[in-house]
């Protein structure tokens, strides 16, 4: 069922960083966790708990989906990964757009002071 | 790995028993993995990396575990609900009767009173008193069942209350009599009117409840269902129709027995509605007890009534005079507010804000 977008904006920092990090691909939750931490230049280090309670509350949202078990995984990984359902990906399409925005506005002034 | 690492992994693994057992079946195995990787990463980097480690996982455990148990008691009640209203279970006999006693108690009093000489027998302020204490159960029910987040028997105590508004600011808004006897317009065309406007009121009204319900918690699970089951908001108006084929015994003398027998198809109709699964079946039900029990209704006013009012015109083989017309537009009324609700779920009423947070 295709839901409105905007009914989730604006994301929580986390929340964003966890969908961006699974923009291009599957993801194991190891693997969600570094993204995560690089993609926000070490900024954001989420805790366990805390990454996985967001991914049950983004798998209830259907923001994101659990992929069934890998077969053969890398040694030590989890056998699951999730990835963005068609949802997940609007959602983040539109809080990228909506912060593109911001910023746009944000430099306005700060473009007209300069001229 | 050295001893610290061992125990700081022993010790997360213990911890995952906090989390609650749903969470902890899906998620504790992925969960004690992705630690032990991280473990792995900083062992090289100094206890004081392994310490910042588990400090993180401490100090966030507790908003955590809030969050989750929240969450989990949330989707217990929503699921205690979805079985209650949209999987549409078979009611149990508990239910059937607690959903058939305002009918049982409306149909009961008067129709026992109208037996030919019981009225009589029986002093007034004892009939009173009675009459007050079925009136005060009923409001009892109707409010347990507001408390109790308006189950499927609680409906039609809704539909009685509803139905009963809406006719007394008719009545006291001077709205009934004008159309009644004040107008000059025919008669027919007065009553056809006054049907046209009771059923409006009872559309606005609907709509009117419908939206509030999303407002007030403790009606805001019941407009979630009805969204998804509109059927269980004709449920509820099949009470209201209940009140309207009660109304044509008003200046019948004598109906007892026809006001008993016309109670049993509507028993009937509350039963099939809380057995059936198929949405159509329950509202054929409901359709097929309505218009029942019209049909006892007018056959008691053409056996019972004084007929004050001449015929006026014949359709087929029936003689329409100002009761059977009555009648019939009554019978409209109350089977069109049985099919009134479909139009609930296109309604664009507001969603329900959706919880965004980590």
């Amino acid at each position: 069922m295709a839901l409105d977008p905007q009914d989730f904006l604006p994301l929580r920092e986390p929340t964003f960083f966890i969908l961006l990090s699974l923009a291009n691909g599957r993801k194991h939750g190891y693997a969600i966790l570094k993204e995560v931490e690089s993609l926000s230049n070490g900024k954001i280090v989420l805790s366990n708990g805390t990454l996985y309670g967001a991914l049950t509350r983004l798998m209830e949202q259907g923001l994101i989906e659990r992929l069934p078990d890998d077969e053969t995984p890398a040694p030590g990984l989890p056998r699951k990964a999730y990835c963005l359902s068609q949802n997940g990906s609007a959602v983040l399409d539109a809080e990228i757009s909506r912060l593109e925005n911001m910023l746009s506005r944000a430099r306005l002034p700060v473009a007209e002071e300069t001229q | 790995m050295n001893q610290t690492n061992h125990w700081l992994i022993r010790v997360y693994t213990k911890s995952l028993a906090l989390y609650p057992r749903r969470f902890r079946a899906d998620f504790a195995d992925e969960m004690q993995a992705v630690f032990n990787l991280r473990v792995k990463d900083v062992a090289g980097q100094g206890v004081v990396s392994l310490l910042k480690l588990a400090l993180r996982e401490l100090i966030d455990l507790p908003l955590t575990l809030l969050t989750l148990y929240a969450r989990e008691r949330r989707m217990s009640i929503m699921q205690k609900q979805l079985n209650r209203w949209f999987i549409h279970e078979p009611g149990s006999w508990q239910e059937v009767l607690l959903a058939c006693l305002p009918f049982l108690v409306l149909f009961l009093f008067p129709g026992v009173f109208s037996f030919p000489g019981v009225e009589e027998s029986v002093p007034v302020a004892i009939g009173l008193g009675l009459l007050g204490l079925l009136v005060l159960t009923l409001a009892v029910l109707g409010i347990a069942g507001l408390l109790v987040r308006l189950p499927r028997w609680a409906l039609p105590y809704a539909g009685v209350l509803i139905t009963g508004v809406v006719f007394l600011v008719l009545i006291l808004s001077g709205t009934s009599s004008l159309f009644h006897g004040g107008l000059s317009a025919p008669w027919w065309l007065r009553m056809l009117a006054f049907d046209i406007i009771s059923l409006g009121a009872m559309v606005v009204t609907m709509i009117l409840l419908i939206w509030i319900a999303q407002k007030i918690p403790l009606t805001r699970d019941f407009f979630g269902q009805v969204q998804k089951d509109w059927s269980l908001f004709s449920f509820a108006m099949y009470g209201g129709a209940m009140v309207l084929v009660l109304g044509m015994y008003e200046d019948i003398s004598g109906a007892g027995l026809y006001i008993l027998v016309t109670a049993v198809p509507l028993f009937l109709g509350v039963w099939a509605y809380l057995r059936t699964q198929a949405l159509h079946w329950r509202i054929i039900a409901m359709f097929l007890a309505v218009t029942l029990s019209m049909g006892i209704t007018l056959l008691a006013n053409l056996q019972l009534k004084d007929w004050v009012s001449p015929v006026e015109f014949t359709i087929g083989a029936l003689d329409i005079n100002r009761s059977v017309l009555s009648i019939l537009l009554t019978w409209f009324l109350a089977v069109t507010m049985l099919f009134i609700p479909m139009i609930l779920p296109r309604i664009p009423f507001s969603k329900p804000a959706r919880e965004n947070m980590v």
